[in-house]
């Protein structure tokens, strides 16, 4: 390399537009094949020159960040400083994005913003909201954009992590899933062993080795463990220990042998809420559904494919701290890259897991508090020290310092996040109780009001029980009950084909024999409370028919 | 659904067809998000633009959740339906009692056969009364 004062001025006009792209127009192009050529004379030369002294003046105005060289592509990062749009390809996003800034500087508003304009060209949508409830505000925007985005707090989850997801066999599942439970309960090493031999034992006793569907849930898993007498006492004990909190935090939505396949919710828009769960519950959920679909897609040989999921995390920093350097996202997110899934996270402070900027290609600074955050951001953008200062001086909210990780522009630029029109709260209404109703769910009855502390049974058994034996007629007086409820007493005598006298003797001995109870209600708006007789368990059995069945 | 025979099947589900046999929309056990909490409203029923919370109530006891669920539902109307006359008498006695709760929309508290009749009377072209 030549010392500077030995290389001619002209070279380097030309080596500073070459840096900085001032020559990628049809005339820019031109004038560099000229030069090339040996055959520019002073007027070429001074073409240069003025690009090089007019873009110098334009920087010593706007700042020493220049405006992007970024106008192709569907995806709009926002605005440069001159309103023009900052756009990239929708692939830009394969390579995970980080958004690192202070309360209040705009976060949660451009990952809505990008989720608004992902939300179209995806097939998946996946929005977690771990500790605020932001993205809901965007169902009415997404409405109108045809998309219905489902909002499910964490308890309204049904998940069964010891499910294998779509694709994967069973073998190769249960190792991955103990895993996963040791990291996120955080376990001794030893507990893993344990985990993993149980849940192999449990997949051969359910018949999910061979072929099956019917999987051991978390309760299985727990009660297993806890009942294996031959188990480290330590690793048993300290898996019993953290797994009680979260089953019982969670028991609504991990009492599934069957639960929601990820493989499903990656074709949907939602949100997941889950403010208010514990970090742990929160760990184990997020860690269910990204693990899951991570794996399956591996083993459906899925790699390198146009993005097809999207998934943004707000408020990440736990999932990303570099005092859990193995926990939540950080320790997937380098084998996420490859498989059709994009990953947003946002966080307030630097503290992040060296994996994290390793495997964020897109980085974005906000308005920060803290110095050290900057230095960290600014050393893995490729900050200069001048750019480093105006960052910390002229950030506002809303504004970012951005750089994209592919692509021929990789410096970094100032970028605005445009304002939204949104709801300054959450629809509520029409919300319903049970969303993603359509997937196929296999509930675990058995585990719905589960304790850890074992509760005695009664057992009601039949044979000891003694209920008086009912004949023909009494069984039809109790079908017909059954089959139209809440009429007043009088009309069933008519409708079983029965005289009034003889109904009466009837329905006081199925009374008295705890087949029925009478209530005292109002059914027609005036006059006397009418008797509505409402048939016991025990009535069903004895007509055959599921409680529940009822027919009209 | 929630609740027992009386609460679902003799009023819910009967206010229900009564509600969808005059044009009404119906969703039962509809979440509303109350601060950071959950809540389900037993019925909610569109009709005629008018949004109606409908709760079953066997007691006075809750109705003070009732009230919260209806306000933050936004609906128009809340129905706390009952059994009979005498749980309307005690849930009237306790609404008293919580004067100035959040929800501004109408309350009636009616037993179920009065509701039924008010369904027929408010909404359908063809009144039985």
């Amino acid at each position: 390399m030549p010392p500077d004062h030995d290389i001619p001025e002209s070279i380097k006009e030309l080596l500073y537009a070459e840096r900085h792209r001032l020559l990628e127009d049809d005339l820019g192009r031109a004038v560099r094949n000229l030069i090339d050529h040996d055959v520019a004379d002073g007027f070429v030369r001074n073409m240069v020159s003025e690009r090089v002294r007019k873009h110098k003046t334009a920087r010593a105005f706007a700042g020493p960040i220049d405006l992007p060289k970024l106008n192709t592509g569907r995806l709009v990062l926002g605005l440069d400083n001159h309103q023009g749009d900052i756009r990239c390809p929708l692939s830009f996003l394969n390579g995970h994005s980080l958004t690192l800034g202070g309360s209040g500087c705009g976060k949660t508003h451009r990952s809505r913003f990008m989720a608004l304009q992902i939300a179209t060209q995806v097939g998946g949508l996946w929005l977690f909201d771990l500790r605020k409830k932001e993205y809901a505000a965007l169902q009415p925007l997404m409405a109108r954009l045809g998309i219905d985005l489902v909002v499910v707090d964490i308890r309204q989850l049904k998940l069964n992590p010891l499910q294998c997801p779509v694709g994967v066999e069973p073998a190769d599942w249960a190792p991955r899933v103990a895993d996963m439970l040791v990291l996120v309960l955080q376990l001794p090493p030893r507990a893993a062993k344990l985990i993993h031999a149980t849940i192999f034992e449990l997949y051969n006793s359910f018949g999910v080795l061979a072929g099956g569907d019917h999987y051991p849930t978390m309760f299985d898993l727990r009660e297993a463990i806890r009942s294996n007498s031959e188990a480290n006492a330590q690793a048993k004990q300290a898996f019993v220990d953290s797994i009680d909190p979260v089953l019982l935090s969670l028991r609504e939505a991990l009492c599934f042998r069957k639960g929601w396949s990820t493989s499903d919710l990656a074709s949907r828009h939602w949100v997941l809420e889950m403010a208010g769960a514990s970090e742990v519950d929160k760990d184990l959920m997020l860690n269910s559904l990204v693990l899951h679909e991570f794996t399956s897609r591996v083993a459906r040989g899925v790699s390198n494919p146009q993005m097809d999921l999207y998934i943004c995390c707000d408020e990440a920093a736990r999932m990303v701290s570099s005092s859990n350097p193995r926990g939540g996202i950080a320790d997937l997110i380098g084998l996420i890259r490859g498989t059709g899934i994009g990953l947003d996270l946002s966080i307030q402070s630097a503290d992040l897991a060296p994996s994290i900027l390793s495997n964020t290609a897109n980085k974005f600074v906000g308005r920060c508090g803290s110095a050290s955050d900057y230095q960290l951001i600014a050393g893995s953008m490729g900050l200069d020290r001048e750019q480093c200062r105006w960052m910390q001086h002229h950030l506002a909210p809303g504004w970012f310092v951005g750089q994209v990780g592919e692509g021929n522009w990789r410096y970094p630029f100032v970028v605005r996040i445009p304002k939204m029109k949104l709801a300054a709260c959450p629809p509520t209404g029409f919300q319903s109780s049970d969303p993603f109703a359509d997937l196929p769910v296999d509930v675990a009855d058995e585990f719905v009001d589960w304790s850890p502390n074992r509760v005695a049974q009664v057992s009601t058994d039949e044979s000891t029980t003694t209920m008086p034996t009912l004949d023909s007629v009494e069984i039809r007086y109790l079908e017909v009950i059954i089959k139209n409820p809440g009429l007043p007493s009088s009309s069933y005598p008519k409708l079983a084909g029965l005289g009034p006298q003889k109904a009466q003797r009837i329905r006081k001995k199925l009374i008295d024999a705890g087949y029925l109870i009478v209530h005292r209600v109002n059914t027609g708006g005036r006059g006397r409370n009418a008797i509505v007789l409402e048939p016991l368990e025990t009535a069903f059995v004895a007509v055959g028919v599921r409680h529940g069945q009822v027919g009209d | 659904m929630r609740g027992g025979y009386l609460h679902n099947q003799i009023i819910l589900i009967r206010l229900a067809k009564a509600f969808e046999a005059v044009g009404g929309r119906t969703q039962f056990e509809a979440s509303v998000r109350m601060g950071t909490q959950w809540g389900f409203v037993d019925l909610v029923v569109l009709i005629d633009e008018v949004l109606i919370a409908v709760e079953a109530e066997n007691t006075a006891r809750r109705i003070d959740g009732d009230l919260k669920k209806a306000a933050a539902l936004g609906a128009d109307q809340l129905w706390i339906v009952t059994p009979n006359r005498r749980v309307a008498q005690s849930v009237c006695r306790q609404r008293q009692r919580l004067a100035g709760t959040a929800f501004e929309g109408q309350v009636f508290v009616l037993p179920l056969g009065v509701a039924l009749q008010r369904v027929t009377d408010c909404f359908s072209n063809f009144s039985g009364s």
